[in-house]
C-alpha cells in the first residue's frame, strides 16, 4: 500500500490510508498538548504494522526458532517431543531386608539388585548411589558449606555444628557380592560407588548383585535433612522417616550416560524404575507406613485395624484405623519383640517408609477415575487436631485434580506422614511437617501451610516420580510443573485460597532484579535457586495457560506431555516440543524469553495518535479548525489588552479587507473548489470520504525485553470499555517497538496495558495512557495509613465482612 | 527404653523452641530461603523508602529465636519494637564517617503467607545519593545458612540489584546503566 505525502488541498489522489492531520497530536509527550497550531502540518499516513525490520542481530531475534539450541531429535526423542521408537531406559529391581534398631537409632540392611541393561551400550561397570554418605564426616556436602558468621553465632547453629561433628554418619558397607556370593570389586567415591563387573553387561542382559550395609540414622531436627528421626522427650519415643536409605542404582541414560554427580544436598535424585519387595523389621509395637502394598496384613495388623480398614473402603470420609487415644496409650508400650512388614511396589523409582509407636492412622479408599486408591495419613498426637481434619482430604483432592490435568494416578496407595521432615516426596508416600501449637490451636498460616505442602508433595508423585525428569539437572521440570498444578489444585480447594506462588504479579520483584540467571541453568547453583526452580517456571506456565494459549489448548497439550512421558524420562526439549506439537502454536519466543533469558516483561504504551479522514468539505474542516481556535484560552496579555484604547478605534480608515476576513470563514471560492474536486472523484472514492471513523495508532515499546501479547483495556469518552488481546506476534518484525491501528467511531479517553496483571509486567507506570503516577507499594501503604479514623474503621469493617465469608467456607468442610 | 547418651541431647528449653520452630519455611525440603526488598530514594522526602517481603514463617522463627520464646506476627499494621530492633540490626545503610541511617517503622501488611514490612531511613545531612553507601543485609542469615536477600535499588531512572548471601552480607550500590529504551521524553 503506497503512502504518499501531499500538502495541498487541490492536487491529491485518494488512496486508502491517505490522511491529513486535522487534529492535534494527542500524545502525552507533547508539552503543548491541546494547544498545537492547526493545519499546515505535513500529511502523515498510516501503514499498518510496525516499522520496517532491520537486520536483526541474532541475540535480539526474539522469534528465532529454538531448534538451533535444542538437541537434535533422534530415535530416542522425536522432533515432536515424544519418546522415539527406539527409546530405552534401564530397569533396577530390588529385594531388601531392613531392620530398624529403635535402641540405637540404627538401620541395618541387605539387598539384592537385579539390573537390566536395555541400552544399546555394553557396560563394564555400574554406579551405585550412597546418599547417606552425605552425613559422613568431611563429605563434599559438608566441605562445600562455608563457615558461619561467628560474630553472630546462634545457639541453634552451634547445636547443628556440634551435632554434625559428633554424628557418626555415613554408610558402612559390610559386603558387596555377585550373584554367586563371591566378593565383587568396588570403589567408593564419596556418595557414589563403582562396581566393576566380572564380565561386561551387553544389551538386553541382566546382572544380579548384593550389598549389606548399615548406618546411624540422623536426628532430623539437629541435622536438617530429608530423612531421619525425631525424638520426643516427654514420652521418650521416636518417629523414623526413612529415605535415601539403601544403596541404589545411579541412572544411566541416553542423554547423560551415567548421571553420577555427587550428592551435596541441594540438587536431588536421578533414579531408575523397577519393582521392589521390601521386608521391614521394626519393634512389634510400631506401626509402619510405606511405599507399596502390604503383603502380610494377617501377620502384622491387629484384628481391629483390619476391620476398620475394611470399613474405610466404603466410607465417605476418612476413618480412624488407630484412634488418637489408642496411639497415646501405645506411647507407653514396650516392645516384646519385632514384626516384619512385607511390602511390594511395582514400577516405582524409589522407596521410603516411616515407623513409630506414636502414630494415629486414618484412611479412606478413593476411586480415582476407576483406580481404587487407599489414601492414608499417619501422624502423632502432636499433629492433632489439624491432621485428622485436613491430611487425608488433601491427599484425595490432590489425586482428583492432578489426575484431571495429567493422567489417572496409577498406584494403589497415597500416604502422608507427619514427622520431622517439612516436605519431601517419594512414590506413594510423603513426609510433611506442619503441626499445630502445643495448646492445640493453629494459625491460619499453619493450616494453609499443611494443605499446601500435602498437595505439593502428593503432587510430586506425578512430577518426578512418574514423569521421571532429572531432578539434579533440571529442577524446574519437577518443581516448576508441580508448583504450577499445585496452584490449580489450591484454587479448587476453596474460594480465595491464599496461594503462595502462582499469580504473575507476585514475582515481579524477582523479575526486575538485575543479576538473575536463566531458568535453563543447572540446579546446584544456589543464587535465586528457589525463584528459578519454583516461582518463575510456575508463573511462566500460568501465563502460557491463561494468556497465551488459553485453558483448552494448554490443558490438552499439558496432558499430552504428561501421558507421553509417564514412566519415562523427559528432557526440557521434550516438554517444549510437545507443548507446540499439541497446540500448533509457535511458542519458541516464549520458551526463549522465559526459560533461556533473564529478560523481564515491561511493555510501555508510549503514544496514542489520532487521525481522521480529510473530508475536503470546507464547512467541516474549517468549522472544526475554528472550534479549535475558539477553544484556545485567552492569554493573559490578550485579557489585559482588551480594554486598552487602540489606534484603529480613532482612525477607522486603517481597517481593510484583511481585518474583516477570517481565514477560517468558508468563502465562496472554497465552496467552488470543493464542488469541483467532488466531481473529479469516482463514486467509491466519494463514499470513502464519508467514513467518519477515528483512526487511532497506539505505539508500544518493549522496555524489558520479554515479548508478550498486548492486552489492552480501552475506555471511551462515552464511558464504555473494551478489552483487546493482540498476540505476541505483533513484535515479530521489531521486538523493540510496535504499533497497532484501531478504527472506531468513538473517542478514546484512556488506554491501559495488562489491566488484569497477567503478564508479570514489572513497571505499571508506563502501562497507562494518559500517564498516571503509579505509587510504589511503599507510597500506597503510607497513604492508606494516613487515613482518618473514620476511614480506617470503615475499611476495617469492609475487610472483616469479606474475611468472615471466606473463613465460613473454610470451616464447613466435612468433620468426622 | 534406654535413651542413648549423645553429645547433642537437647535441653527442655531448646526442645520447646524446637517444637515451636518445627515448620521450616520451604514448601519442600530444598533448603532455600529468600527475601525481596525494594529500596527507593525519594529526593522530595530525602529518605529511603524500603519495602521488604519475607515469608511470615521465616520472620517468626528468627524473632522467636531471639526472644527465646514463641513470637507470632499479628494482623495489625504496626511493626512491633521487636521486629524493628531486629531489622535495624540486620539491615544497615552506612555512608561512612559515622553516617549511618536510622531506621523508622512505617508499617506492615500480611499477604498470604508473606509479610511486607515498610520502613523509612532518612538520609543523613549532606547525603543525597545511595552510590558508595555500604549496605548490609543479614536478614535471617543466622538461622538459614542458604538465605539470599535480594534488593532492588531505585533512584529516579537508576537501577541496581544486589543479592546478599552468607558469603557476601555487605556490599556497595553501583548503578546499572539505565535501560536503552526508557520512556521517551
Amino acid at each position: 500500500m503506497a503512502c504518499v505525502p501531499d500538502s495541498t488541498h487541490v492536487a491529491y489522489s485518494i488512496q486508502v490510508g491517505l490522511m491529513k492531520i486535522t487534529r492535534n497530536f494527542l500524545s502525552w509527550l507533547s508539552p503543548l498538548r491541546g494547544r498545537l497550531a492547526l493545519a499546515g502540518l505535513a500529511l502523515v499516513f498510516v501503514c499498518s504494522g510496525a516499522a520496517v525490520a532491520q537486520d536483526a542481530v541474532i541475540e535480539s531475534d526474539k522469534f528465532r526458532q529454538l531448534e538451533e539450541i535444542l538437541p537434535t531429535p533422534n530415535d530416542y526423542r522425536t522432533a515432536s517431543g515424544a519418546p522415539g521408537h527406539a527409546y530405552w531406559q534401564q530397569q533396577a529391581d530390588y529385594v531388601i531386608d531392613v531392620t530398624i534398631d529403635d535402641e540405637k537409632q540404627r538401620l541395618i540392611g541387605s539387598e539384592t539388585i537385579t539390573y537390566k541393561n536395555n541400552s544399546p551400550d555394553v557396560l563394564r561397570y555400574l554406579w551405585v548411589q550412597l546418599d547417606q554418605n552425605l552425613f559422613a564426616p568431611h563429605s563434599d556436602g559438608d566441605l562445600a558449606r562455608t563457615a558461619p558468621d561467628f560474630d553472630d553465632f546462634s545457639y541453634r547453629s552451634m547445636r547443628r555444628i556440634v551435632a554434625r561433628e559428633a554424628f557418626e554418619g555415613g554408610l558402612k558397607i559390610s559386603a558387596v557380592r555377585d550373584a554367586a556370593g563371591a566378593p565383587l570389586a568396588h570403589t567408593i567415591v564419596k556418595t557414589m560407588m563403582r562396581l566393576d563387573l566380572p564380565s561386561p553387561l551387553g544389551t538386553g542382559e541382566s546382572v544380579k548383585f548384593s550389598i549389606d550395609w548399615s548406618y546411624n540414622i540422623n536426628d532430623a531436627k539437629a541435622i536438617r535433612a530429608r530423612s531421619g528421626y525425631e525424638f520426643f522427650e516427654e514420652d521418650g519415643n521416636y518417629i523414623y522417616e526413612i529415605a535415601q536409605w539403601f544403596p541404589r542404582m545411579a541412572a544411566y541414560t541416553d542423554v547423560n550416560g551415567w548421571q553420577h554427580k555427587q550428592f551435596i544436598g541441594s540438587g536431588e535424585f536421578a533414579l531408575e524404575f523397577g519393582d521392589y519387595l521390601v521386608r521391614i523389621t521394626a519393634p512389634n509395637d510400631h506401626v509402619v507406613a510405606s511405599t507399596g502394598v502390604l503383603e502380610n496384613p494377617g501377620e502384622v495388623l491387629k484384628p481391629e485395624w483390619r476391620e476398620r480398614l475394611k470399613e474405610s473402603r466404603t466410607a465417605k470420609t476418612p476413618v480412624f484405623i488407630i484412634t488418637p487415644e489408642e496411639a497415646e496409650a501405645n506411647e507407653s508400650s514396650k516392645p516384646s519383640g519385632t514384626k516384619t512388614w512385607i511390602y511390594r511396589a511395582e514400577n516405582v523409582r524409589d522407596f521410603a517408609f516411616a515407623t513409630s509407636r506414636k502414630f494415629i492412622w486414618d484412611a479412606q479408599l478413593h476411586n480415582v477415575d476407576g483406580n481404587p486408591v487407599m489414601a492414608m495419613s499417619y501422624y502423632p498426637n502432636e499433629g492433632e487436631p489439624l491432621w485428622s481434619r485436613y491430611s487425608t482430604h488433601a491427599i484425595i483432592h490432590t489425586l482428583d485434580v492432578f489426575s484431571r490435568y495429567t493422567f489417572r494416578y496409577p498406584y494403589p496407595v497415597a500416604i502422608s506422614v507427619n514427622g520431622p521432615v517439612y516436605g519431601m516426596e517419594y512414590p506413594m508416600i510423603c513426609f510433611n511437617g506442619p503441626r499445630p501449637e502445643e495448646d492445640k490451636t493453629y494459625s491460619k498460616r499453619t493450616k494453609y501451610g499443611l494443605i499446601s505442602v500435602i498437595i505439593h508433595e502428593i503432587g510430586h508423585n506425578y512430577f518426578p516420580m512418574i514423569v521421571n525428569s532429572d531432578e539434579r539437572q533440571w529442577t524446574w521440570m519437577d518443581e516448576g510443573l508441580n508448583t504450577f498444578v499445585q496452584f490449580l489444585a489450591e484454587a479448587e480447594w476453596e474460594p480465595n485460597y491464599p496461594s503462595r506462588r502462582g499469580e504473575p504479579h507476585d514475582i515481579i520483584n524477582y523479575m526486575r532484579s538485575e543479576n538473575q540467571v536463566p531458568i535453563m541453568t543447572n540446579s546446584e547453583s544456589l543464587l535465586q535457586f528457589g525463584n528459578n526452580a519454583y516461582a518463575k517456571p510456575a508463573t511462566a506456565l500460568n501465563v502460557l495457560r491463561e494468556t497465551i494459549l488459553g485453558r483448552d489448548l494448554f490443558d490438552f497439550a499439558f496432558r499430552e506431555y504428561s501421558q507421553r512421558w509417564m514412566f519415562k524420562r523427559p528432557q526440557p526439549a521434550d516438554f517444549f516440543r510437545t507443548m507446540e506439537d499439541a497446540s500448533s502454536i509457535d511458542l519458541d519466543w516464549f520458551w526463549r524469553g522465559w526459560f533461556y533469558s533473564t529478560d523481564h516483561v515491561d511493555i510501555s504504551i508510549d503514544a496514542v495518535r489520532l487521525y481522521t479522514m480529510d473530508t475536503l468539505n470546507p464547512e467541516d474542516d474549517k468549522g472544526w479548525e475554528r472550534e479549535q481556535r475558539d477553544a484556545e484560552p485567552e492569554t493573559l496579555a490578550e485579557k489585559r489588552n482588551k480594554n486598552l484604547v487602540k489606534r484603529s478605534d480613532r482612525f477607522p480608515e486603517l481597517l481593510d479587507f484583511y481585518n474583516r476576513f477570517d481565514e477560517l470563514d468558508v468563502t465562496d471560492k472554497d465552496r467552488e473548489d470543493f464542488r469541483e474536486a467532488l466531481e473529479k472523484l469516482e463514486d467509491h472514492e466519494v463514499e470513502l470520504l464519508s467514513v467518519r471513523k477515528n483512526f487511532y495508532v497506539l505505539e508500544f515499546s518493549n522496555v524489558g525485553g520479554l515479548v508478550m501479547p498486548l492486552i489492552l483495556a480501552i475506555t471511551y469518552e462515552d464511558g464504555s470499555r473494551e478489552e483487546m488481546r493482540i498476540p505476541a506476534e505483533v513484535w515479530r518484525r521489531n521486538a523493540e517497538e510496535t504499533s497497532r491501528l484501531i478504527l472506531t467511531n468513538k473517542t478514546i479517553a484512556s488506554v491501559e496495558l495488562d489491566p488484569h496483571w497477567e503478564t508479570a509486567d514489572v513497571d505499571l507506570a508506563n502501562n497507562h495512557w494518559p500517564r498516571r503516577a503509579i505509587e510504589s507499594r511503599f507510597q500506597l501503604f503510607k497513604r492508606k495509613r494516613d487515613k482518618n479514623p473514620m476511614q480506617i474503621e470503615r475499611d476495617f469493617r469492609e475487610k472483616s465482612s469479606s474475611k468472615t465469608d471466606s473463613e465460613k467456607s473454610g470451616t464447613e468442610d466435612g468433620k468426622k | 527404653m534406654a535413651r542413648s547418651s549423645r553429645v547433642y541431647r537437647t535441653s527442655r528449653l531448646a526442645l520447646a523452641i524446637g517444637c515451636v520452630l518445627i515448620a521450616t519455611a520451604s514448601v519442600h525440603a530444598h533448603p532455600f530461603h529468600t527475601s525481596t526488598t525494594e529500596v527507593e530514594l525519594n529526593p522530595k522526602t530525602r529518605s529511603l523508602e524500603i519495602a521488604i517481603r519475607i515469608a511470615v514463617q521465616d520472620l517468626e522463627r528468627v524473632l522467636s529465636l531471639r526472644a527465646r520464646g514463641k513470637v507470632r506476627l499479628d494482623d495489625s499494621p504496626e511493626i512491633s519494637t521487636q521486629t524493628l530492633d531486629y531489622l535495624a540490626r540486620v539491615l544497615v545503610f552506612d555512608w561512612g564517617k559515622d553516617r549511618k541511617g536510622k531506621m523508622q517503622p512505617v508499617g506492615k501488611e500480611l499477604e498470604g503467607s508473606d509479610v511486607w514490612l515498610y520502613l523509612e531511613v532518612p538520609l543523613p545531612d549532606g547525603i543525597d545519593t545511595l552510590a558508595g553507601a555500604q549496605i548490609t543485609h543479614k536478614l535471617s542469615m543466622r538461622l538459614f545458612i542458604e538465605q539470599v536477600n535480594t534488593v532492588n535499588f531505585r533512584h529516579g531512572d537508576k537501577r541496581c540489584t544486589l543479592n546478599f548471601t552468607q558469603e557476601k552480607p555487605s556490599m556497595k550500590v553501583e548503578w546499572a546503566k539505565p535501560s536503552a529504551s526508557s520512556p521517551k521524553s
